[in-house]
């Protein structure tokens, strides 16, 4: 096994493992936000090497895969931004960003 | 004596490897937000270098620019919009830790098998049969990208004037 592969899959294992850890532990939206980011890059990295190993030779496959990253990035800031307007919407409504509060906005 | 000098593409790797661990442990570990959305972007930087290492130079520069410059930039101005919280945010536990190892190797575990097998180094992609494809193939998938960036625009003016 070629070493520089494997020091990436450690990688995404390990961002995947503390994005994963930050979702379950966090008390703060903004806080999950940060967690769930950090699993993005996790996976980012983890949907390159799935296609380095299967595809690996097919130009092809690798450009379509490449488009399909260069269109997460982009839709994640997108993401971002909607999440952004809604922890601020909800600041200004509870003058707080706790997920126990956010219980309180049931209908 | 050369066979036990690694090469410079292992020794970036690990250098990134090594940023990408403690950054997420930073990201964890701080008390404040603030510092927490600081080291994502440090995660960030780690994982552009794996990009350009594994071969996908025109991604590792594009994830530099989009997500450190647009999205982290997003949550800081959250940060200062609402301000820092008075006690910490993060229970940590045990119990959590070992499920989010546990689920993150089940997730990578069948790229680890397929791994073994052996990953031929990547060949230069043209940039312009990327252009190509992202005009002649998936037009549709840019339309969205499009539309979705165009409602943040929307979205970002609607919370500036406080609809």
């Amino acid at each position: 096994m070629q070493l520089v592969p494997f020091m990436a899959w450690l990688a995404s294992v390990w961002l995947i493992a503390i994005g994963v850890y930050g979702v379950l532990t966090s008390a703060n939206v903004l806080r999950m936000l940060v967690s769930i980011e950090t699993l993005f890059n996790g996976v980012i990295v983890a949907l390159l090497l799935s296609m380095l190993a299967r595809g690996s030779g097919t130009i092809s496959l690798i450009v379509d895969t490449g488009i399909l990253v260069l269109a997460a990035v982009i839709l994640t800031a997108v993401e971002v931004a909607v999440l952004a307007a809604i922890i601020l919407l909800l600041y200004r409504t509870k003058q707080t960003v706790g997920v126990e509060d956010l219980k309180e906005l049931r209908g | 004596m050369s066979l036990l000098i690694p090469s410079i593409e292992i020794i970036v790797a690990g250098i990134a490897l090594v940023i990408a661990i403690m950054a997420g442990l930073g990201v964890i570990i701080s008390k404040r937000s603030f510092y927490s959305i600081i080291w994502l972007s440090v995660v960030g930087l780690a994982v552009s270098i794996i990009m350009a290492i594994l071969g996908f130079t025109y991604l590792a520069v594009f994830h530099l620019i989009m997500y450190i410059g647009a999205t982290i930039v997003f949550l800081l101005f959250v940060m200062a919009a609402i301000g820092e919280e008075r006690e910490s945010s993060i229970r940590h536990s045990i119990t959590a830790l070992i499920t989010s190892f546990f689920i993150a190797l089940i997730l990578t575990f069948p790229i680890f098998t397929t791994m073994l097998t052996g990953i031929k180094p990547l060949e230069p992609i043209p940039w312009s049969l990327i252009a190509e494809k992202l005009f002649s193939t998936y037009w549709l998938a840019g339309i969205v990208i499009l539309v979705a960036l165009a409602s943040i625009l929307v979205e970002v003016i609607a919370v500036a004037r406080k609809r």
